[in-house]
């Protein structure tokens, strides 16, 4: 379990996450939704453990264990993945290499490139990715839904218990779409105790990959909490009556 | 092992010893003197790297170790054998190699060249050898791209030079493995001054690999070698240099080539360790259709200067060249880019392109670019970019939230950095420079 108690989080001085206090229930798909600028984003990288987001007070555990102190690869370690909204792009880190030593991580074990291209091949055709991604710089001149693609793969090399997907969904196409909920479907029917967190704009992933709980973030607070209809809720309505509530 | 050393310093009478030491012609002797006057004249260069601690008058100019030309690897003597071992050249050479030549301080102890190449008429020697054996061929080529004059350095190196490699390949011959060679310095204040001499007749393809390993001692050492290049007609010379000296050796290369009409040069250059290096290979395109490229890494790290360039001169129709300079700085290190293009009058159809990207590993370190261009000619496409980036705290997030450690991180950001430099190595130069820039990165992270 996730458990999020009184967390605050400042960015340069300016407080972006305020007092939030959540516990997210295991083997669960939530979903996080709230207005641009709630705090969704900043929530989702410091629990990865961002150096950029300075934890100010409370604190973040992960199954009984305080993980606010640890590195990001030690969050790695411990279970935790995040599929960034903006994945960044490292000219000539070739996307085998990187994938390589991400499964070496993982295993525990040098893996050499055969064992990972028979682990990986078919998670490539999963997420609807060619192997001719691997010889490309990570990230480099790939488009919106290749990043998103590739993000996913690499849940399946880390297999995490802790997923979460900022944004997986924004900038890309129907087809994109289906092949990620593909995924993600695959890897809660194979690993069902895995946990989900996933911030979304639009309701459109959710028809493919249906939620369990739904949270509206507003001021960098957790403000409600509800199931599934309170996504269709804020389709239809917007935020505008729980920005109301929470004044 | 026992070494004949000669008393430190410099003058006439260490000149002509080293000279009939080597039974060298008179020709020779007399060069060598020549150009121990020229030396004497000239001041040290004071537009570069800060060279005010290196006192030429305390080196060792010549050490002859005790042991005879090898033949055969059971035949080096255990010492030297582990230093080789060390640097992996009895694998290097299962793998890959074309034939060796190992120096061991300033004298060639190994030498081999399989007998495939030598039927072909391929000649791989060291340098005092192939005085001897091809005299002719020498004094033809010897010191016509770098003359005495050319600077301090090269005066010094050509009048005292000793070991390193003479290649000739004849006419329309490929040799497709790479020649390699392996030096490295391991006598206190002793300075190596080897030069190399390769001509690639026409037609003819060269790869010639040299690596650079050198242990930490004490007081200052300085490494000067002279490598002059002749690319005949439609030939193509590759030339591929990793050093990474200790960090007090002073490292002033002289590095050129001519490339007559069709010929292609590359010089592939990485410059590891060394408290400074100055070393700027470069091209003359002196014939129609010529090309030139030199790709380099620099990676300075603490009280480290590497100031390294590129120097390009085209002096005929239809010549291109492109640079591509990859430096790193760390831990208060300072790289420098120090380029010349130089096109000559009246010239048509020539395009150049240079590129120089530093990253910076931190904000104590430092780079500079001081780029040259004189162009006589109109109507010539000219490119020069440059670029100074940081390794990004997103990239490095992002590496260790896939579990890598902030040093694998980094070390993976700075190997993708200079895999444009990396992709043209041979493999096991390529796996080698990955896993020094992984041992750079253990230091620069506290």
């Amino acid at each position: 379990m996730l458990k999020l108690s009184e967390l605050s989080v400042v960015i340069q001085d300016k407080q972006i996450i305020n007092q939030c206090s959540y516990e997210f229930v295991s083997g669960k798909v939530h979903v996080l939704m709230g207005p641009n600028g709630s705090g969704k984003s900043s929530l989702v990288a410091t629990i990865m453990g961002h150096p950029f987001y300075q934890i100010s007070s409370g604190s973040i555990s992960w199954n009984n264990e305080e993980i606010s102190n640890l590195s990001a690869n030690q969050r790695c370690q411990k279970g935790i993945f995040l599929a960034n909204q903006h994945p960044v792009e490292i000219q000539g880190l070739k996307v085998i290499h990187f994938l390589q030593e991400t499964y070496s991580k993982s295993q525990g074990k040098s893996v050499s490139i055969k064992e990972l291209l028979d682990y990986l091949q078919p998670f490539l055709k999963l997420v609807g990715l060619s192997e001719a991604i691997l010889e490309r710089s990570v990230n480099v001149g790939f488009s919106g839904g290749e990043k998103k693609r590739f993000e996913l793969l690499q849940m399946f090399l880390i297999n995490p218990k802790l997923v979460i997907l900022d944004e997986l969904d924004s900038g890309v196409d129907v087809d994109g779409l289906k092949h990620l909920a593909n995924g993600l479907s695959w890897y809660k029917t194979n690993f069902p105790e895995t946990t989900f967190i996933m911030i979304t704009h639009y309701g459109h992933i959710l028809k493919y990959f249906k939620p369990d709980l739904v949270h509206i973030m507003m001021n960098g607070q957790i403000i409600a909490s509800g199931n599934s209809s309170l996504a269709i809720d804020i389709e239809e309505n917007g935020y505008g009556a729980y920005a109301k509530r929470i004044k | 092992m026992g070494m004949a050393r000669m008393q430190k310093g410099l003058n006439k009478k260490i000149v002509e010893d080293i000279s009939s030491q080597k039974q060298e012609p008179l020709w020779m002797k007399e060069f060598r003197l020549r150009s121990l006057d020229v030396f004497l004249e000239k001041t040290m260069p004071s537009w570069g790297a800060d060279l005010s601690h290196l006192s030429t008058d305390d080196i060792n100019y010549y050490v002859k170790p005790v042991v005879e030309k090898q033949r055969d690897w059971a035949d080096v003597p255990d010492d030297i054998f582990k230093t080789f071992e060390k640097l992996g050249v009895p694998q290097a050479e299962k793998a890959m190699l074309a034939g060796v030549t190992a120096q061991f301080e300033s004298e060639v102890v190994y030498k081999r060249i399989q007998e495939y190449w030598q039927k072909k008429g391929v000649v791989f020697l060291d340098t005092e050898t192939a005085l001897k054996e091809y005299p002719d061929l020498f004094k033809k080529y010897f010191g016509s791209v770098i003359p005495p004059h050319d600077n301090k350095f090269a005066a010094l190196n050509s009048a005292v030079w000793s070991g390193g490699s003479f290649i000739y390949v004849p006419k329309g011959v490929r040799v497709d493995k790479p020649l390699q060679a392996y030096f490295r310095i391991d006598s206190e204040r002793m300075g190596q001054f080897e030069r190399t001499l390769i001509i690639a007749d026409e037609g003819s393809f060269l790869h010639y690999v040299e690596g650079c390993s050198a242990p930490v001692y004490r007081s200052s050492s300085l490494h000067s070698a002279v490598v002059e290049i002749i690319a005949l007609p439609g030939s193509h010379v590759r030339y591929t240099t990793i050093q990474n000296w200790s960090e007090n050796v002073y490292n002033l290369v002289t590095k050129r080539a001519i490339a007559h009409e069709g010929a292609t040069v590359e010089w592939i250059d990485g410059n590891f360790g060394s408290k400074a290096t100055m070393k700027y290979p470069c091209i003359i395109l002196k014939g129609e259709h010529s090309k030139g490229q030199v790709v380099s890494i620099a990676v300075a790290g603490k009280n480290q200067h590497q100031d390294s360039g590129a120097k390009i001169i085209h002096l005929a129709n239809n010549t291109s060249s492109n640079v591509i300079a990859k430096s790193i700085s760390k831990q208060g290190g300072r790289s420098s880019y120090r380029g010349l293009l130089k096109v000559a009058k009246n010239l048509k159809n020539i395009t150049s392109r240079v590129q120089c990207d530093a990253l910076l590993l931190d904000k104590y370190s430092r780079t500079d670019t001081y780029p040259t261009v004189d162009i006589a000619s109109e109507g010539v496409d000219i490119g020069h970019e440059a670029s100074v980036s940081k390794v990004s705290e997103e990239q490095l997030f992002y590496l260790m939230s896939r579990g890598m450690t902030e040093q694998q991180a980094q070390a993976m950001i700075v190997n993708g950095f200079i895999d444009c430099f990396t992709q043209l190595l041979p493999m096991e130069y390529a796996v080698e420079i990955n896993r020094l820039i992984e041992l750079e990165m253990e230091d620069s992270i506290g």
